[in-house]
């Protein structure tokens, strides 16, 4: 009976404050769901599959050198990735005939060479690797690309530039296609560094024009997997494909910007592999998202059929297409932050001496000097001490030119 | 008890005492096989004596005198002489009537019953009176103690035709058990001779038929949540036992009943698990709604892929590959809010049974398992209903008769405010600024034309929409509609004919980017019919009938959403097929210790126009490349048909009551496909029919079981083990497109499967702790062995399927403190589920990439939950209006952080993992369900 009248109380409570529990109970419950992210990191107790040969490259003919990239791979937690494999024997043989290309290595596990690859033909990859395993990849046939017809750009919607290909293929026989670019950007530095200092005679002196840091050229290999297709039309026509974009205010579009597209038609299963590994990249580990696999190569190890490799080796001449683009083209376009004059000491103009000699501490601080005449007749110079960043080029870019640029700057 | 017993006792002596004393008034009589209220008039007639008896305790006696000027003695001896019948006469020229068979037979058993069962006490001590349907007492002649002990029928002999006749073979018991306070028939009471092992169960409107050797027996009648009762009978022919039975109110064992177990070692029916809602309200389950759903995933050899998902794994089949049921109709998706809760309202679930391993024959179309989900009917005799406030979802449901005793409703809804919730979900799993919400309704009509026949009409109708940050509306519903009707034809020939139109549809809506912005739909229609008949021919129980089921799906539809959008609309062909299946089975009791089922399934496909599909080249990967053809197949010309049998069939042999061996084979074909390239089943999951490029799945199972009971202790064991093989499953291809897709046929590739596994399982069914703990082992291996496909997963090697969790161990159990406390603790573990990790990284093509281990070569931490809950039931007199019932518990009582995903991300030229757990902390919550 006493239970009976306990459970009437408590009922009877509930009632009353069910409202106030319920709250109680929301807010306990929020406070208690927070932080149910942690780390996880079986990884590191995966000794893993690595050590893995990975193969890229595509077999080019039509004159131009064709690449073959060698490296392994590594451990997750590394915080490098790209480890060379060195001293293997490279050769790409065609199929009727069994005659052999070599490949020779260059530096950084890079493999080189002109073939003279026969669209009628095919032809297949054969490795040795340092450790004896020979890897031969499947016989694939040459592929030409037909021609980029154009590359343009485009604003996207977030103020950017967004750069396009169209193509058709008259044969309409081509259908996969792959895009992979190089980019190359001309800038200047804000402020043109007349002198250098001589450490050695501890004196100033006005640089020749090709010493001058303002004109510099930096650049971009592409690092997006591109492909489309046009299997689903009726004629073979790739219209507005988008290869690459450039955030608004991007460096590269500061004062002329070139991108080089190479477009390669690629067989389905080819396109297959390529999307597939673009997926794979982009959705991993989510529960809604696809399962992810390895993609099968077509390149095997001969010597030990259980040895895993990486890679898919096409074959074809590329063809390509590339687009200049001026700042100004597309302004209003925010240049990098400029940066004030940081300080004026006065030298003198006949020894070209400073005032002061505090010139060297500056110098280690970063600064470069910038000679500059106030008035057209006087003698009078001035020296002004500019950050590095604002007068030295070669802080964000090169002083290599691209061999086929159209200024003649130095 | 004492004092009833010790009055019996004392009429006894009464009767011997008094017997000497009969008055010798003249009686003439010529009865033959007469019932004994003839004999009695007719001697009432005659003299002044009166009789006292129980008219519903020897109504069934027939008896035959023929005398001439004999007095009392004489004519009664003479015609009692064939029963047990014993009189006794007194001063006053009243007479009375006892069946004396059951007092000599109570007290041998009286004395013999182990402790602690309460079957005879039941009989003495009945204090509260049930209603007997069949009985017409006049209470008045009575004398008022007597009446306390007689009108228990337990206690009375029900005889039907004359031990005079021929006394060997068989005869047929059968009748219908009915709710004492609804009037509803109760479906699923086990009936069971005690003394030979026969036994069944009563069907959905009631009814059971029992097939024994001709004698006396004892029936024991047992139903969860209702008082355990037993009728006793001298079956000489065929009768019927009408049996009311009431709700054990303040019973100890409230949540399990022996009932299950009987049927356990008895049935021969293999990895079929029966669960009521009064099992279902006790488990603990996240914010306290309970669940059927999430029950059925404590049952030894159902898995889940992941926490809060929806779909399940029975012994290794896919989420696709179980046959929802609710009400006949079909479910294609089971639960709401991403699978944080089933799409059934439990309130008005009366319960749900799980076939694993020997699916009857009249059900078919999918591999695994089958899920039948069925709802009540409504209260036949008064308003009732009931409500419960969670911290998710509210639900209501009301019932009562529309003509009493002849035609009922029941109605259900529920609804949830689940937004907040999301809210708290972290970040990462990008749910945190969504808005989530469901609701879903029942009906449910039901009108007794004759006790023989009953039509019953079910709607249902759930939606769940949710939105994605804003700019992404999710919205999936399931509609069902069915009539069934229930009709006896005879005593003998049961049918059930039932129709019914089931539609699942989704759409998402995506708004993201003006000119982007779109509408995907997914739409299924079906429309079914099904006869079934029940045929009861002494030994053998004839099952047979046939169903068809009429697809019309509308794969996909993609279009622009708004005027600015420049989507181009695209629509997959709408797929139209009929699939059909004739079966018979026959269940066989070869003798009390062997029984055999057996049953043959002839299922037919028909794949029908209008439709457009592609040939391709025979013996080569099927890809765009391949297609040599386009058919355009006319509107309902059937273009591609498959068939063929299903066989089902198992054996029982039951050495003693308490043990028994069974083994089962069965095949199974499957004709619709799920379309899913993810972990868990997720909302934009498309279906697909087989068709001229899509074979139908095939899968078989052979499977051996051995059951022990110890009735004693009201506990059961049981060992099973299956192999199983499938055939023709769906996976995918790398990077397979599945929605939109116009010719699905080039991205799946056909794989095969093994499963195989032991589920070891010990189950207290009464008492005041009950419950059950099971263990198993089981894989499921899948591997790409399709000739025509390159790139296999894994080189077409076997792996392990996404939800194979070897070890595994559940319990489940249930402590009644007292009528009013119960405590309920949950415990699950298993083996963490296959993963495929990155396990190095390399470049190429300018990027970093992963690459990743053989498909699920790695596995999620193992998985490990407690949840805990108390239940306080309040008001517990039956008198009250409104009763209550509050549950409070904590679900993952030690908080550990089980993984629900695991992703890795890129930081600082690293790759990192993470592990995201949805319920990765002890989660109170409180529920308030009341009843009126």
């Amino acid at each position: 009976m006493r239970i009976y009248q306990d459970t009437m109380k408590i009922e009877k409570e509930l009632h009353t404050h069910m409202n106030r529990h319920f709250y109680m109970l929301l807010l306990t419950l929020s406070l208690m769901l927070h932080s149910c992210i942690t780390p996880y990191n079986p990884l590191a107790q995966i000794d893993g599959e690595t050590g893995v040969l990975v193969v890229e490259g595509n077999l080019s003919g039509g004159g131009q050198t064709t690449v073959v990239k060698l490296s392994r791979t590594v451990p997750l937690d590394q915080s490098y990735t790209y480890t060379p494999e060195l001293w293997a024997t490279v050769y790409v043989e065609e199929e009727s005939s069994g005659q052999r290309f070599t490949l020779q290595e260059r530096d950084n596990g890079q493999y080189e060479g002109v073939l003279p690859l026969e669209l009628t033909e095919q032809y297949r990859l054969h490795i040795e690797t340092s450790d004896s395993k020979v890897y031969v990849s499947d016989y694939v046939p040459v592929i030409s690309s037909p021609p980029v017809d154009s590359v343009f750009w485009g604003r996207n919607d977030q103020k950017g530039v967004a750069i396009y290909v169209n193509t058709h293929d008259p044969n309409n026989s081509t259908h996969y296609y792959r895009w992979e670019f190089d980019e190359d950007w001309e800038f200047h530095t804000q402020f043109d560094s007349e002198l250098d200092y001589d450490w050695v005679s501890r004196t100033y002196y006005k640089r020749s024009e090709d010493q001058h840091l303002y004109y510099c050229w930096n650049k971009k290999r592409s690092k997006t997997i591109v492909v489309g297709t046009s299997a689903q039309l009726v004629e073979d026509v790739i219209q507005n494909k988008q290869v690459h974009t450039l955030p608004y205010a991007d460096d590269r579009l500061s004062y002329l910007y070139r991108i080089k597209v190479r477009q390669y038609g690629l067989t389905k299963t080819s396109y297959e592999y390529w999307e597939a590994l673009q997926k794979n990249t982009e959705e991993i580990g989510d529960l809604f998202g696809p399962q992810p696999s390895n993609l099968p190569s077509n390149m095997q190890c001969v010597t030990d059929p259980s040895t895993p490799v990486i890679g898919y080796i096409d074959a074809g001449i590329p063809s390509v297409g590339e687009r200049y683009i001026w700042n100004t083209e597309v302004a209003p376009w925010q240049k990098p932050d400029s940066v004030g004059v940081a300080e004026i000491i006065p030298i003198d103009p006949a020894t070209l001496l400073p005032i002061t000699d505090s010139i060297e501490a500056r110098l280690n601080a970063g600064y470069l000097l910038l000679y500059y005449k106030i008035y057209r007749d006087s003698p009078q110079v001035d020296l002004y001490y500019v950050p590095r960043v604002c007068s030295d080029c070669t802080v964000k870019g090169t002083k290599n030119k691209p061999e086929d640029w159209i200024t003649n700057h130095k | 008890m004492k004092k009833a017993f010790l009055i019996l006792i004392s009429l006894m002596c009464c009767r011997y005492a008094v017997a000497q004393m009969v008055s010798p008034a003249e009686i003439s009589v010529d009865l033959t096989q007469v019932r004994l209220d003839s004999l009695v008039s007719l001697i009432e007639d005659q003299t002044d004596y009166r009789f006292y008896y129980d008219p519903g305790l020897l109504d069934t006696v027939r008896v035959s005198v023929k005398t001439t000027r004999g007095n009392l003695d004489d004519v009664l001896k003479q015609a009692f002489r064939e029963t047990r019948i014993t009189y006794a006469v007194d001063g006053n020229q009243r007479v009375y009537l006892a069946n004396n068979y059951v007092l000599r037979s109570f007290l041998p058993d009286f004395l013999t019953q182990p402790v602690g069962s309460d079957h005879l006490v039941s009989v003495v001590s009945q204090d509260s009176v049930p209603a007997i349907a069949t009985n017409t007492l006049n209470q008045e002649l009575f004398l008022q103690k007597i009446e306390k002990q007689v009108e228990a029928p337990e206690s009375k002999i029900y005889q039907f035709g004359s031990p005079l006749g021929d006394t060997s073979g068989r005869a047929e018991l059968s009748g219908k058990i009915v709710d004492a306070k609804t009037g509803n028939p109760i479906v699923g009471v086990v009936v069971m001779a005690e003394d030979n092992q026969r036994g069944t169960a009563t069907d959905a409107l009631g009814f059971y038929r029992l097939s024994l050797p001709k004698g006396f027996h004892r029936i024991n009648i047992k139903q969860i949540g209702m008082r355990d009762t037993y009728r006793q009978v001298r079956l000489y022919a065929n009768g019927r036992i009408d049996v009311t039975m009431e709700e054990e109110v303040q019973a100890l064992q409230e949540v399990y009943v022996s009932a299950e177990m009987q049927s356990n070692v008895r049935s021969t029916v293999l990895g079929a698990e029966k669960l009521k809602m009064k099992e279902v309200k006790n488990v603990p389950t996240v914010f306290g709604e309970s669940d059927i759903l999430k029950l059925v995933l404590s049952l030894p050899g159902v898995k889940t892929a992941s926490e809060a998902s929806s779909g399940f794994n029975v012994r290794g089949g896919s989420t696709d590959q179980n046959l929802i049921l609710f009400n006949e109709g079909t479910i294609y998706n089971p639960t709401h809010l991403f699978g944080f809760f089933s799409a059934f309202n439990s309130d008005i679930v009366r319960d749900i049974e799980l076939y694993k391993s020997s699916i009857p024959v009249k059900y078919g179309g999918r591999l695994a398992s089958v899920l039948e989900v069925n709802t009540r009917e409504g209260d036949m005799q008064k308003f009732t209903g009931s409500a419960g406030i969670g911290a998710l979802t509210t639900r209501i449901n009301l019932e009562g008769p529309i003509v009493k005793d002849k035609t009922s409703f029941i109605v259900a809804a529920r609804t949830t405010y689940s937004d907040w919730i999301l809210g708290v979900l972290p970040e990462k799993s990008g749910y945190n600024r969504s808005s989530a919400n469901f609701y879903d309704f029942n009906a449910q009509l039901t009108h007794k034309f004759s006790e023989k026949s009953t039509l019953s009409v079910n709607g249902y109708y759930s939606q769940d929409r949710f939105r994605f940050n804003s700019d992404t509306l999710y919205r999936y519903s399931n509609t069902s509609g069915s009539i069934k009707w229930r009709h006896a034809f005879s005593a003998k020939h049961v049918g059930v004919i039932s129709a019914g139109y089931d539609k699942y549809e989704y759409s998402v809506q995506d708004e993201t980017v003006p000119a982007n912005a779109y509408k995907l739909t997914f739409t299924t229609h079906q429309t079914y019919g099904k006869i079934d008949f029940t045929s009861y021919l002494g030994d053998h129980t004839l099952n047979y009938g046939a169903n068809t089921i009429f697809y019309a799906m509308y794969p996909g539809s993609y279009k622009p959403y708004g005027s600015e959008s420049l989507v181009r609309p695209d629509v997959l062909n709408r797929e139209n097929a009929l699939e059909s299946a004739l079966y018979i089975g026959d269940e066989w009791a070869v003798s009390p210790k062997l029984s055999i089922s057996a049953g043959i399934r002839y299922s037919m496909f028909n794949a029908m126009g209008p439709r457009t599909y592609y040939r391709y080249t025979e013996g080569v990967p099927k890809t765009e490349s391949s297609i040599i053809d386009t058919v355009t197949v006319g509107k309902g010309d059937v273009f591609k048909t498959y068939h063929g049998p299903e066989i089902r069939a198992s054996i029982r042999y039951a050495p003693t009551s308490t043990f028994s061996i069974k083994a089962g084979y069965n095949t199974l074909r499957q004709y619709i496909h799920m379309l899913s390239n993810t972990t868990v089943m997720s909302p934009t999951d498309t279906w697909k029919l087989s068709d001229a490029n899509i074979k139908p799945q095939r899968g078989d199972q052979i499977s051996l079981g051995f059951y022990k009971n110890f009735p004693n202790h009201s506990l059961e064991l049981s060992l099973e083990g299956y192999y199983k093989r499938i055939k023709d499953f769906l996976d995918y291809r790398s990077g397979a497109v599945l929605i939109m897709n116009h010719h699905i046929e080039t991205d799946v590739v056909n794989t095969q499967g093994k499963a195989y596994g032991i589920e070891l399982m010990a189950k207290k069914t009464a008492g005041k702790f009950n419950g059950w703990v099971s263990y198993t082992y089981s894989r499921i291996l899948l591997r790409q062995n399709d000739p025509n496909v390159s790139m296999l997963i894994n080189d077409g090697d076997w792996y392990p399927a996404n939800y194979d969790k070897p070890h595994e161990f559940k319990f489940v159990g249930n402590y009644k403190l007292t009528h009013r406390y119960s405590l309920s603790l949950n415990c699950d573990y298993s083996t963490g589920r296959p993963i495929t990790l990155p396990v190095a990284k390399y470049e190429y093509a300018g990027g970093e990439r992963v690459y990743f281990s053989d498909r699920n070569a790695y596995r999620i931490p193992n998985y490990f939950r407690v949840d805990f809950s108390v239940n306080i039931e309040m008001g517990h007199k039956q008198t009250r209006k409104v009763r209550g019932a509050l549950n409070v518990g904590v679900y993952n009582l030690t908080g550990r952080k089980n993984a629900y995903s695991v992703y890795y991300l890129t930081e600082d030229g690293k790759i990192n993992g993470y592990k995201m757990s949805v319920f990765g902390c002890p989660i109170p919550y409180i529920t308030y369900n009341l009843k009126f």
